[in-house]
């Protein structure tokens, strides 16, 4: 050591800072260090350098923390963060309920396409062929004539009862649906003619394509969306309908079904055309066709019973509606009978030709439609038309006298 | 302050004995240290460069023991090691440098005066003592007709920094001995007659002198763990940031000394006649009891170097 005391012999001040400053030798540092063990007073000297020394760094750095810290970039977007983590919490909440939601209707999707194939190969198997329309060679109100391509050969089973027959098929569209695949079907065919086939079985399918096409031209935004809505209406429309129409199809069902196809058919002629001249197979078709009308109108009538969204041109409330295909009747509360040919769209008053007040209108199958129809189909295959086209249901009126009358177009009425 | 009394002396000692080996010292690495510090712009002539240099050399030794010649090797380590710039600013502002204070001006002012309200813990002595150190290291005092400045007797074996706050701080602990000797009692209280003179039990006059014998075993850095931490108070972390080690590392030496100590005593019993039970039953006795002040024994090995050095 270079410079101690002369009277207390402690190590200066520099050996001290050194040795706080681990600047010093070993020899030097023991030197020291042995000082330092006996000697309170150095023991002090150095501890408050290196308190000092301490207090000295750590201003500094608490004031450069001062000024950096109100400048930084972490500070001045700490507050952001609290909006943005609530946005995004919310994107994430929708977008997982929009998954979910579309996971479940896919998985609906797929259960209705099941129920769609499970219920399409029994119709594609069980269900009569669709019947190709010919136009008339003759003119007149006979029926057509009736191509029927026969897919299984003639020498197979007969057919299933006919409720595999009418089950897939004959459940009427929802009103709306029903009313413009009517009006759209209307058009192209001449009124009495085509009510065979257009009440057959397969009715519902050019109604299910119009409803299809009337909802394809959505926006293509949309469109996605709008047809899976579509799809998971008609799904469930046709279960529904499916489950309303077995009741009224059990009766078809138990009837007996008529001579087999390859028994009225041309025998031998397997995969042909078979031109259906079997008069029970025409009644047959034909039974079956009044009754998809009689069940359809019966239908319209239940749903126009209330007479809501139908507007007489008296303007006053329909108290009861009738249908049979197009063809509506309604009386409204005066009484007063009104025939629409265009399924309620516009309506024209029918002359009274009965006593008292009319209060009911309804639709009664017509038990002789077929035999007519096959009458006609006879005749028509002699060259003689039928004089009268048969309706398959006709109307009838009851008075508050519960006096009816009876009638086939809505126009012409007679008392029972 | 007594530590800077031999300053001068020392300083033309060692101009002296530089000035004897000038073929001694390395003058190319004089010539880089003299480029590396700028003394140039202090106004310090490079023969005054390499006088104070070689006066630090001849001071400390180079770092080497009393009477052991250095190599040009050892020479270069320790000036390697010194703070040169530091150390040239401090002797250009000694030898009353204006480019020297106007660099250390704004340099150590503020600091000086934060150590010392740090030391002192209180902003007006702190102020009051840097006022007064920085008077004197400015050359106000004169001492035999002669200017005094204890920037002298920096040697530059520490930061200049820590020079000055060791100085302050020793100055501070000077005063407040020497003014507390001199505080007024203000309750004065008759003292209670002092108890007869208890002739303490063999056991623990015994047990004394084995704890004694087992202090005075322990190493140098042992003896001053346990005075800094028993006497002084210090924390783990004080004691640990003095010895440049990890805390845990004092904590440890601690543990391992105290339970050290503690099998000394035993064995210091044991070897005085007392049996292992007897010298377990004596370690239990009261501490209150024994006549016996650590403080005293901790400073029993008094510092033979000092003292041997101050009288030479």
């Amino acid at each position: 050591m270079s410079t101690t005391t002369k009277h207390e012999f402690h190590p200066d001040a520099e050996s001290l800072s050194a040795f706080a400053e681990q600047a010093l030798s070993d020899r030097e540092r023991g030197q020291v260090l042995e000082h330092l063990a006996a000697c309170g007073r150095c023991r002090q000297v150095v501890a408050l350098a290196r308190e000092a020394a301490h207090a000295d760094l750590a201003t500094p750095a608490t004031a450069r923390r001062a000024a950096i810290q109100p400048d930084s970039w972490w500070k001045k977007w700490r507050l952001v963060w609290v909006p943005t983590a609530v946005v995004a919490a919310f994107a994430a909440a929708s977008i997982s309920v929009y998954v979910h939601q579309a996971d479940r209707s896919g998985a609906s999707i797929k259960i209705a396409e099941q129920a769609t194939t499970q219920n399409e190969p029994v119709a594609a198997s069980s269900a009569p062929p669709k019947p190709e329309v010919v136009p008339p060679s003759s003119p007149g109100p006979v029926a057509p004539e009736t191509k029927v391509r026969k897919p299984a050969p003639l020498g197979a089973p007969p057919a299933p009862p006919s409720r595999h027959v009418a089950a897939p098929a004959p459940m009427p569209p929802p009103p709306d649906a029903f009313v413009q695949a009517n009006a759209a079907r209307e058009e192209p065919m001449p009124a009495p003619a085509p009510e065979e086939n257009r009440f057959s079985s397969k009715r519902v399918a050019p109604a299910r394509a119009s409803t299809v096409s009337s909802a394809a031209p959505a926006a293509p935004a949309m469109q996605d969306s709008q047809e899976e809505l579509d799809r998971r209406m008609r799904q469930e429309e046709e279960r529904q309908q499916a489950r309303v129409a077995e009741r009224p199809m059990l009766p078809a069902s138990a009837a007996p079904s008529s001579a087999p196809v390859a028994e009225s058919g041309a025998p031998g002629s397997q995969n042909a055309d078979v031109s259906v001249s079997n008069p029970q197979l025409v009644a047959r078709s034909n039974s079956l066709a009044s009754f998809g009308s009689m069940k359809s109108s019966h239908d319209m009538a239940k749903t126009a019973a209330g007479g809501a969204g139908i507007n007489l041109p008296s303007g006053q409330p329909a108290v009861s509606t009738a249908a049979n295909g197009h063809r509506m009747l309604a009386i409204d509360k005066a009484g007063v009978l009104f025939l629409s040919l265009d399924a309620g769209n516009t309506w024209e008053r029918v002359h009274r030709q009965w006593t008292g007040r009319a209060v009911t209108v309804r639709t009664h199958p017509n038990p002789d439609a077929a035999a007519p129809s096959a009458t006609e189909q006879a005749g028509a295959d002699r060259g003689a038309a039928g004089q009268v086209p048969a309706f398959p249901a006709f109307f009838e009126i009851l008075n508050d006298k519960d006096q009816v009358w009876l009638s086939t177009d809505g126009r012409q009425w007679i008392a029972n | 302050m007594a530590s800077t009394e031999s300053v001068a002396a020392a300083t033309s000692a060692a101009g002296a004995e530089a000035e004897a080996l000038p073929s001694s010292i390395d003058a190319s690495l004089l010539k880089e240290l003299w480029h590396d510090c700028d003394s140039a712009s202090w106004g310090l002539a490079r023969s005054e460069f390499d006088r104070i240099l070689l006066s630090a050399g001849t001071a400390w030794n180079f770092g080497l023991p009393e009477r052991t010649r250095a190599t040009r090797h050892q020479q270069a380590a320790f000036f390697r090691g010194l703070c040169v710039a530091d150390l040239v600013l401090a002797h250009a502002c000694a030898a009353g440098s204006e480019n020297g204070w106007e660099h250390f001006v704004p340099k150590y002012r503020q600091p000086l005066i934060r150590a010392a309200i740090a030391i002192t813990g209180s902003e007006t002595l702190g102020r009051e003592l840097a006022d007064q150190l920085y008077a004197e290291l400015y050359g106000l005092t004169e001492r035999d007709g002669e200017r005094r400045c204890p920037l002298q007797s920096y040697r530059g074996r520490g930061s200049l920094m820590g020079w000055l706050r060791t100085t302050l701080a020793q100055r501070h602990v000077d005063h407040y001995r020497r003014t507390r000797r001199e505080e007024p009692i203000e309750e004065f209280d008759a003292p209670s007659p002092e108890p007869a003179q208890q002739t303490p039990a063999p056991e623990l006059s015994q047990l004394g002198l084995a704890i004694e014998a087992a202090i005075a075993k322990q190493d140098t850095e042992t003896r001053y763990l346990l005075a800094a931490y028993y006497l002084d108070g210090q924390t783990l972390l004080q004691v640990a940031q003095v010895l440049g080690v990890h805390e845990a590392t004092v904590s440890r030496k601690l543990h391992r000394a105290t339970k050290d100590i503690r099998k000394q005593v035993l064995k210091n019993l044991e070897r005085g006649g007392l049996s292992r039970r007897a010298a377990g039953e004596a370690l239990g006795a009261d501490p209150r009891d024994m006549n016996l002040n650590l403080k005293k024994l901790l400073q029993i090995s008094q510092t033979v170097t000092f003292k041997e050095q101050a009288e030479q």
